[in-house]
């Protein structure tokens, strides 16, 4: 157990001037063990494995495997000593079958020629021997994200990996998913895999991990035995400072209904129905939870609300009116919109982080001369912002591009919480964030539904709505299949029921019914 | 009618129309190729106008059909690797090389043509021997229209579209350039190298296209002229987009296209009805328009319907 079967020490490595992603870091793993590489966005635990794949290269340090020192300068370096690599966007070819894409690279041959059967046995007596059931003959377009995520790790076992790293592998898996995930993952290091876990996610680590590794600011903090850490402890040597009293969310002081959705109906390009019926009420001063596995009618919804889809059936009131046919206008109603793609939706990545912040504000009258900007009031106004929300950057001239995402992150949230006048719809504000930034965007949400704004919080992320929200709905399969009036007193696990569709909430609540 | 009658009963017809679809089929198996790496290469065109210069030429001075058309393959692969230098190499945008390329063989061609025949358009090749098929050539009318004085390059172009398809089915090339060209990124995590494949795989499409334009001077006529190619490299790539990719899909559509061709060349010497010719003339890329818009009409509706199944069968495998 005590065998370091891998050392990186000394590892140094800077993105140009002032951006250092990895500052003299040690890092050792046992073997047979599941060890965390924890810390914030930002911390260089990812730059750190990717170095180890060979993807990034250090500008020095050192890498020991067994007690021998090796070079990495590619991912098929790193493959040939044993080391796979399973990235968070996963890297899967759609077109291709399941078995295809496990063999690609190292295809097995017969007579020259590609031997798609022993592609096919191969990943059979792979996922029979690890317990990970998938269908090689599947295309992999048509796999939900779990299974997707077996073939990346059935990927990295037909190639003799050793050791596996994971880049957060459960950020798209449900609570169901992720158990049985973590039960896979035992079956693993129990069959002598190395596992490395690179993760912000507390209590995953103490549910699977023996040891971690915490970076802070591309420092090694230290690694220490899962069982003698606090999960505070841990966050404290994350974040460097005391981490938050755990939140609970506010009574909320209901108000009037700002946006009412009203029997929506949706249906897609070949007559399934996308949205079943919707309604329900998002009143000022409170904020609403939609909860649900991806897929369940969440983006429709969004379109519905932020104008991209025209739904079939029902309609949306706010602020006592009809919701106008287009975001623009629906913005001039003082709705204000963080998208869940940050990347392609949220920001223009190649316009600077004083224009992403400043977007909305270039619309309004007091930062105009006629047709010209004020550019020095809006140097202002993107100062406070900015600072408002911590962002963590050179300059406001800087290209937004260069900002790790959670920095991106708190750009978006600022322009559009700055913004808000009536009601904000937060679709995975804080997806992809680190713990830092996360409770900045959590404080000013939270700041803002106590101003009396309604904000309507879509995540993925269970921890977080049950953090923010009292009220949520469920969604499966276009419905809601349930409406919880105080989510404190609603478990996790009955939650992933309704989740699953298993269990539905059979009244609606009365007064939407009635209408 | 009775002029289409005879016209749709003749043999030669259908032999004019194997002649006419061969060079789509060879530009839209290019165009496979490139498709299938990720590349939409437009240079199919010029790459046939230079290789069918390269065939006649070569043809004539070694008195040889054979040398003529592998100088011709030559050129293709020529072309191939210089669309590769531009576009995989040095990362130039696609359609940009392939503009540039076909721009460079409109006027090198002619340039070419003038600086050794002191005309601007014409030069001579040797034409290839038509094969007869013993046998198989006595067969009443698909006899007539199959083996008899059929150019050789009929039946490489038949046998490519079956090697072309083994090729993506059956070998591990063939996987790594479909990987390749739908998601790179994952093909390089797992140590493909990709710009190698995609060098491969434009070589091989230029080869193609090579094989394309000898024909058209060596097979289909037996001269060069800088008119010749006359946009057969788009049709090739528009056969290609409708059939999907799918090697043999897209050989009937260039044959299709081949048939409206051999149909408006045909129809000029109907005596019942006189259409003019350069409306007749215009009728394949007609054709080849409305066939991109059909196509793109039933794949809107088939990719709509793909992605609501897809997210049915990824609710069931939730609910399971």
């Amino acid at each position: 157990m005590t065998v370091p079967i891998l050392r990186m020490q000394g590892i140094c490595k800077s993105f140009g001037p002032g951006i250092i992603a990895a500052d003299d870091v040690t890092f050792s793993v046992n073997r047979g063990e599941i060890h965390a590489l924890a810390g914030e966005n930002g911390a260089g635990k990812t730059t750190l494995m990717k170095i180890l794949y060979g993807l990034e290269k250090a500008q020095r340090g050192e890498i020991f495997l067994h007690d021998r020192r090796i070079t990495i300068n590619s991912p098929k370096d790193a493959m040939s000593h044993g080391i796979g690599m399973v990235h968070q966007h996963f890297m899967l070819v759609d077109e291709l079958t399941v078995a295809e894409n496990v063999v690609l690279g190292i295809e097995p041959r017969r007579a020259g020629l590609f031997d798609r059967k022993a592609a096919e046995h191969l990943v059979r007596s792979l996922s029979e021997r690890y317990d990970m059931p998938v269908e090689p003959t599947a295309r992999a377009a048509d796999l939900n994200v779990a299974t997707k995520q077996k073939v990346e790790i059935l990927k990295v076992l037909a190639r003799n990996a050793e050791l596996i790293i994971l880049d957060e592998p459960t950020a798209v898996l449900t609570p169901q998913e992720t158990k049985r995930f973590f039960e896979q993952l035992k079956t693993l290091r129990d069959l002598g895999k190395t596992i490395v876990i690179i993760t912000h996610k507390l209590p995953e680590i103490k549910a699977i991990c023996d040891r971690i590794t915490i970076l802070r600011k591309g420092r090694t903090i230290g690694t220490y035995f899962v069982s003698d850490i606090s999960e505070s402890e841990i966050s404290r040597k994350m974040i460097g400072t005391e981490p938050p009293p755990e939140r609970f969310p506010q009574a909320d002081s209901a108000g009037l209904p700002r946006l009412s959705v009203r029997h929506i109906w949706c249906f897609g390009p070949h007559g399934k129905a996308a949205l079943k019926d919707m309604s329900f009420d998002l009143r000022g001063g409170e904020m609403l939870g939609v909860i649900g596995v991806e897929g369940n009618g969440q983006r429709e919804l969004v379109g519905v609300l932020t104008g991209k889809i025209v739904p079939d059936h029902g309609n949306v009131i706010l602020n006592e009116g009809i919701l106008p046919s287009s975001l623009s206008s629906i913005r001039k109603e003082g709705v204000s919109f963080i998208p869940e793609d940050r990347m392609n939706d949220g920001v223009d990545l190649d316009a600077s982080i004083e224009e992403n912040v400043t977007a909305l504000l270039r619309q309004n009258r007091d930062h105009l001369v006629g047709p010209f900007f004020k550019s020095r009031k809006l140097s202002v106004s993107g100062r406070r912002l900015t600072e408002g929300f911590d962002v963590r950057m050179g300059s406001l001239r800087d290209s937004i591009r260069h900002l790790s995402g959670g920095n991106m992150q708190k750009v978006v949230c600022a322009r559009e919480i700055d913004a808000c006048g009536t009601v904000l719809i937060a679709d995975q504000p804080t997806r992809g964030v680190d713990v830092g930034s996360l409770r900045t965007i959590h404080d000013q949400m939270e700041a803002l539904r106590a101003a009396g704004k309604g904000i309507l919080l879509i995540s993925s992320d269970l921890q977080e709505i049950r953090a923010l929200c009292r009220r949520a709905i469920i969604l499966h399969q276009g419905t809601i299949a349930a409406e919880i009036d105080d989510l404190s007193a609603c478990s996790e696990e009955e939650l992933g029921l309704y989740m699953l569709g298993i269990k539905r909430q059979e009244p609606v609540s009365p007064e939407v019914a009635h209408e | 009618m009775s002029d289409l009658w005879n016209l749709l009963s003749a043999p030669e017809f259908y032999a004019m129309v194997l002649q006419l679809a061969t060079p789509l089929v060879f530009a839209a198996l290019a165009a496979v190729v490139s498709n299938k790496a990720g590349v939409l290469n437009i240079g199919i065109e010029g790459t046939m106008v230079l290789a069918a210069l390269a065939a006649a030429l070569f043809s004539t001075w070694s008195g040889s059909a054979f040398v003529g058309v592998v100088c011709g393959v030559g050129a293709g692969l020529l072309m191939g690797g210089f669309f590769a230098l531009c576009a995989v190499r040095f990362r130039t945008n696609h359609i940009l090389v392939g503009i540039a390329i076909n721009l460079l063989s409109a006027g090198l061609a002619v340039f070419i043509v003038y600086a050794i025949t002191g005309n601007k358009s014409d030069y001579p090749g040797i034409a290839m021997t038509p094969w007869d098929v013993p046998l198989f050539k006595e067969i009443p009318f698909v006899g007539d229209v199959l083996f008899r004085q059929v150019n050789p390059l009929v039946f490489v172009a038949v046998l490519c579209v079956f090697m072309i398809r083994f090729l993506f089915r059956r070998t591990v090339l063939g996987v790594r350039i479909l990987a390749v060209g739908k998601n790179p990124v994952a093909a390089a995590s797992v140590g493909i190298h990709t710009r190698r494949i995609k060098t491969v795989a434009l070589l091989i499409a230029g080869g193609l296209a090579g094989l394309g334009g000898a024909y058209l001077s060596l097979g289909y006529m037996s001269n060069f002229n800088t008119g010749m190619v006359a946009g057969r490299g788009f049709i090739g790539i528009a056969a290609e987009a409708i059939g999907g990719g799918h090697p043999v899909a897209t050989a009937l559509f260039a044959l299709v296209f081949g048939a409206v061709n051999a149909f408006s060349l045909a129809a000029q010497t109907f005596t019942s009805i006189t259409v003019p010719y350069e409306l007749l003339n215009t009728l394949p890329y007609l054709t080849t328009a409305a066939g991109l818009v059909v196509y793109s009409l039933i794949r809107y509706r088939q990719s709509t319907h793909h992605s609501s199944k897809r997210r049915i069968s990824h609710e069931k495998s939730v609910g399971d």
